[in-house]
């Protein structure tokens, strides 16, 4: 639908993509703009981000409803309907099973730009998907395990008999009694419906897992269950899982990087604990300091004042200066890019290794500015 | 952010004589549903003998926090009035509301004020979003002009953090959660009840205006002495705003008194358990024990002669199964509904 769409930077080649291609990427996301055409103007939902996901590891992407975080893993997954489109960027993506795909691969597949007729081998057999509210997507009317085999014998050339196999090894392996497969949904739990899901979404051993907000109408034992699920799976299976959330505590509990985005674009990206222990971006400091955490004294935390700006207009310059307590002249007027953090950045000894963030206070213009 | 000036005055003159009877109370309240089509009838006790008394002298914040399917919703509708219990009363100002006079029905309404969770449910979308601002303000007669009901609104979209510029002649749909929550609380600063009972408000909102919202709540609480009923199923949100703790299980309390000493000291172990599960916010410092999934989601049974968190308790003994829990004191503040904490059970 939204083929039409293409990106207006060339597609690399087969070459050049190799040549560029650090071995352990899984999906490059480069100048991602996702936008919708509304009355008032096209709302720039998702614009400008940069973000690589690696293989074999738990991402955890955040930010505030409304950051553009769930429209660019739909884009990803080419779910974007009208009058949203992918109004240009990349999406490399490498996937290691391959032999299913037409065409040659070798070199990546961008999936913001081939056909739809090439992307339908690639899902569930190498991108699952987990949507928001996904449990309450199961059909009411059909068995769990008719639900599951179905679709792996339409995705593989898999009989009836080895998909059902298949589906009892990954119930077990999210902790379901066998009993479950012969239920119907409305006889699980919010909990245990979500663990269909996700055992569905794994039977293929697709190499990326995104999951959008899984346990949020969730009680928190049962989320917990869930995150433990998924941390298992992930080491059992060996995939990526890109965990989409608001919420920073489970984050903390479950994501090896992070990506925090806002007003459409990315922030700052690191390792959980750089994030959660050194916060350099000043949104990713407002966001951290309003958690309120129950180990804790209680002391008062004032949130970031003011509101998010709609995506109709975003501020010039950097999108946060409005909010941010320690804008400066070219904050307003420069758009500051998502750059590697230099050593001095950073507290002695820590590594700023794979850290990126989008402030000018980190700049070496700030640097001379403000010394 | 809130004008000190102005609104000390009128929280002196809003605060009414100094009583000791609980302004809002309910007194063993249970609220049973029937379940189940012909020829299975079961009912089922959504709310089961809980009792809770909200004083407003001083002004104080209790969190009710349970997980889905506890009946803190049940609860709260009762406290409204929106609902009537099954058995039990509640009483406002020492009377049960089921025998209220029209007048005492009125200030009640007045003074026992809901904020409730969709914040995209409450407003009508065709009207504009000060409607309910301009209904409050000519309902409750706090205006007597155009000019006052238009300074009125600006001063509470202010005191709630809102620029009423950015507010007012908007619709609803063009405001974000977290601004038409505020607006609600615009609402409720206008009417100064006496008490809020706030179901989820911040469950769709986000963490940083999550604060915000909590930290009105509080300054309500401290500035114009309105009590608060906050229901959550987030103990962390609990903890931020302090004051005291009931935990619902399945209907019935299964441990109240203050939060610190809740949270700190947990004596039942559904509360144990729902602390356990709470994220830690430190990457450095995860759960490394798995909890076993087969206990936390064998189903509750409601037994009237037996204690509702059995099933799923990892200390259960033989009591557990034959009999209702009583509620045992702990310490000075803290309550369980627990044979562990029955002296007749304890260990020599």
């Amino acid at each position: 639908m939204n083929d039409r769409n293409t990106s207006p930077t060339p597609i690399p080649t087969a070459a050049t993509a190799k040549a560029i291609r650090p071995t352990d990427d899984l999906l490059r996301i480069t100048d991602a703009r996702i936008w919708y055409k509304t009355i008032a103007g096209e709302a720039k939902v998702v614009d400008g981000v940069d973000v690589t996901f690696y293989r074999n590891e738990v991402f955890g992407l955040a930010g505030e409803s409304g950051c553009g975080k769930s429209t660019l893993v739909e884009g990803v997954l080419r779910l974007i309907k009208a009058p949203g489109y992918i109004r240009s960027g990349q999406a490399m993506f490498y996937p290691k099973d391959r032999a299913h795909l037409n065409g040659s691969t070798d070199g990546g597949i961008d999936l913001f730009s081939i056909p739809f007729a090439q992307l339908r081998p690639l899902r569930w057999r190498n991108i699952a998907y987990i949507p928001q509210g996904a449990m309450n997507s199961l059909n009411p009317v059909m068995r769990i395990e008719d639900q599951i085999t179905d679709a792996i014998v339409e995705h593989t050339k898999a009989t009836k008999n080895e998909a059902r196999d298949k589906m009892y090894e990954r119930l077990t392996m999210v902790g379901l009694p066998p009993s479950v497969a012969r239920m119907f949904p409305h006889q699980l739990s919010g909990g245990m419906k979500q663990r269909v899901t996700i055992a569905a979404s794994v039977t293929l051993n697709p190499d990326l897992l995104v999951a959008d907000e899984p346990t949020t109408a969730l009680d928190v034992n049962v989320q917990r269950a869930i995150l433990q699920e998924l941390k298992d799976i992930r080491e059992k299976l060996g995939l990526t899982v890109v965990y989409v959330s608001h919420d920073m505590a489970v984050h903390a509990e479950l994501a090896d990087r992070m990506g925090i985005m806002y007003a459409g674009a990315m922030m700052e990206i690191g390792t959980t604990t750089q994030i959660f222990k050194n916060p350099l971006h000043p949104y990713t400091q407002g966001l951290i300091r309003s958690i309120p955490d129950i180990s804790k004294p209680r002391v008062r935390v004032e949130g970031i004042p003011g509101l998010a700006p709609s995506p109709l207009r975003w501020p010039t310059g950097c999108r946060f200066h409005p909010r941010c307590p320690f804008a400066k002249e070219i904050c307003r007027a420069v758009e500051p890019k998502l750059m590697p953090v230099q050593p001095h950045h950073v507290g002695n000894g820590q590594s700023t290794q794979g850290r990126q963030v989008a402030c000018h206070i980190y700049t070496e213009q700030w640097d001379q500015q403000h010394a | 952010m809130l004008d000190t000036t102005v609104t000390q005055s009128i929280a002196a003159a809003n605060f009414g004589p100094v009583d000791d009877v609980p302004i809002l109370e309910a007194r063993n309240v249970t609220k049973e549903f029937t379940s189940g089509g012909a020829g299975r009838r079961g009912r089922i006790a959504a709310v089961d003998q809980v009792s809770l008394a909200l004083s407003n002298n001083p002004p104080q914040i209790i969190s009710l926090v349970g997980e889905s399917g506890s009946g803190k919703t049940t609860f709260s509708r009762m406290l409204l009035g929106l609902t009537p219990p099954s058995s039990g009363e509640i009483l406002f100002r020492g009377k049960s509301l089921a025998t209220l006079t029209k007048p005492e029905w009125n200030d009640y309404r007045r003074q026992v004020q809901p904020v409730f969770q969709d914040p995209y449910g409450i407003y009508n979308p065709f009207y504009r979003i000060e409607r309910v601002l301009e209904l409050a303000i000519r309902n409750f007669k706090l205006a007597s002009s155009r000019k006052e009901t238009y300074d009125l609104m600006h001063e509470a979209l202010e005191a709630v953090d809102l620029r009423p510029n950015d507010i007012i002649g908007r619709y609803p749909h063009q405001l974000s959660g977290g601004e038409r929550q505020r607006v609600m609380l615009a609402r409720l600063y206008l009417l100064k009840p006496r008490v809020i009972i706030a179901d989820e408000p911040v469950s769709m909102i986000d963490a940083a205006v999550r604060t915000l919202f909590l930290n009105i709540l509080i300054d309500f609480k401290d500035k114009y002495g309105i009590s608060c009923l906050f229901i959550t199923h987030n103990l962390a949100t609990a903890h931020y705003l302090g004051g005291k703790l009931m935990v619902l299980c399945f209907g019935r309390v299964a441990e109240s008194g203050d939060l610190d000493a809740v949270i700190h000291t947990p004596s039942h172990p559904y509360t144990q358990q729902l602390l356990q599960s709470v994220p830690t916010i430190d990457p450095e410092n995860r759960w490394t024990d798995k909890m076993d999934l087969r206990t936390v989601e064998r189903p509750l049974t409601h037994e009237a002669n037996k204690c509702v968190f059995v099933e799923r308790c990892p200390l259960a003994f033989a009591p557990c199964s034959q009999q209702r829990p009583g509620d045992y004191r702990v310490r000075d503040d803290q309550v369980a509904a627990c044979f562990l904490h029955d002296p007749a059970h304890m260990p020599k």
